[in-house]
This record gives C-alpha cells, sequence and structure tokens, in this order.
C-alpha cells in the first residue's frame, strides 16, 4: 500500500483561532510536495482566502517545549503525546524579508480526533513574536 | 458593569468557586489573588489582545510566494 505523501488533512476548531473565532474548520497541508519542508499551510476551508504558514516551533527554538493543560488535552482529545502536533503560526514582514513564529500561542492538533485549538501559553515567556533565521538577515 | 469598591485583603466571590483578593494596593497597581478551578482560563487580556492582531497580521496575502519564503529560510 502506498502512502499518501501529501495528505490533505482537515481539522475542526471548535472555537476558531483568536481574531478568527467564526472558522471553524480548517485544512493544513505541507507548503511543498517536498517532504523536507517544514512550513504547512493553514487555509480556512469556509474562506480560502483565510491562510496561515505554519512552522514546528522547535525549528524556531530547539528547546522549545509546552505542557498542555489537562482541559485542552482533554477537549482535544489527546491521551498520549503522539496524538499531538504543535505549529506556530509564521508572520511576515511587509517587505518579505524578515518572519517571526508565534511561540506564546501555539496550534495544537489532535491526529486522533481531527480537532485543533490555538493555546496561550500564559505562563510561559515564549515570544509572540520569535524572529526566524532567514538567509537575507545571514 | 458592576464596580466595587474594595480594600486591601478584602475580596469578591464569583458564583460558587471563583475568589478574587486584592493582595496589594500601590504605586498606580494593584496585586490581586485569584482562586479559580484549573479548568477556568485566566489570562491578561492584552496578551489575548496581542495574539488576535498577531494572527490577523499573519493572514497571508493572496499572491504570496511560498516557495521563495521556503527558499529564505535558513
Amino acid at each position: 500500500m502506498e502512502e499518501n505523501k501529501n495528505p490533505i488533512q482537515v481539522f475542526s476548531f471548535e472555537k476558531g483561532i483568536y481574531g478568527f473565532e467564526d472558522i471553524n474548520e480548517f485544512t493544513i497541508v505541507p507548503a511543498s510536495d517536498s517532504s523536507k519542508s517544514p512550513l504547512h499551510i493553514m487555509t480556512s476551508s469556509q474562506d480560502e482566502s483565510i491562510r496561515f504558514i505554519l512552522i514546528p516551533p522547535i525549528y524556531a527554538d530547539t528547546s522549545y517545549e509546552i505542557d498542555i493543560e489537562d482541559e485542552d488535552a482533554q477537549s482535544l482529545g489527546i491521551e498520549k503525546p503522539e496524538d499531538a502536533v504543535i505549529f506556530s503560526i509564521v508572520s511576515v514582514a511587509r517587505d518579505r524579508k524578515t518572519m517571526t513564529a508565534n511561540l506564546k500561542s501555539p496550534i495544537v492538533l489532535s491526529l486522533r480526533t481531527k480537532k485543533g485549538k490555538q493555546i496561550i501559553l500564559e505562563k510561559s515567556d515564549y515570544d509572540i513574536r520569535h524572529p526566524l533565521k532567514t538567509k537575507d538577515r545571514g | 458593569m458592576l464596580v466595587i469598591t474594595r480594600k486591601k485583603e478584602e475580596s469578591i466571590l464569583i458564583g460558587d468557586d471563583i475568589e478574587i483578593s486584592i493582595v496589594d494596593i500601590g504605586n498606580g497597581k494593584v496585586r490581586i489573588g485569584i482562586d479559580a478551578p484549573r479548568s477556568m482560563k485566566i489570562i491578561r487580556k492584552e496578551i489575548l489582545e496581542e495574539v488576535k492582531e498577531t494572527n490577523k497580521s499573519s493572514s497571508l496575502d493572496v499572491d504570496i510566494d511560498i516557495d521563495d519564503l521556503m527558499d529564505k529560510l535558513l
């Protein structure tokens, strides 16, 4: 059986994400066919003009570690660490030269239930705009 | 909105499980203690607003070139 290398994955977001509370379903796919690409694109199923770039936070901070609260794990149906996938939303500067990742409020996905939500790590010191290293910046 | 005056060390009960107490007052600041069930999310409002704003500004332009962005990332 051949594995689909570019699976379209639809996740339900009961409460949307912050600022987009009405968007209750996102499609999340790798940004390119290359399996090396860490970037994913998250697109609203309702309105395709609403889309975001996602990056695994570990690319921004190799020691990134979060504690998913019990209520969040429960509402997402995350029973074990392997059920969860964490992404940060990437913000691209207007000049397209610099990019930041939101490490403070990651997107948490449950692969088991296909549910997702954005959580805010109130107690952590992670940045909402953590600079990503880019070639232009050297 | 209900506005109540409280002194230091006084508190307010909200429903059966939430207690908000005034721990300290001074220098234009109030220290507040909150006793609430763990399931109640307590977030400073300005952080929530900043996350909303960041999300809005992170929503991609239609014409953005993803391949170009990936090239830029190390």
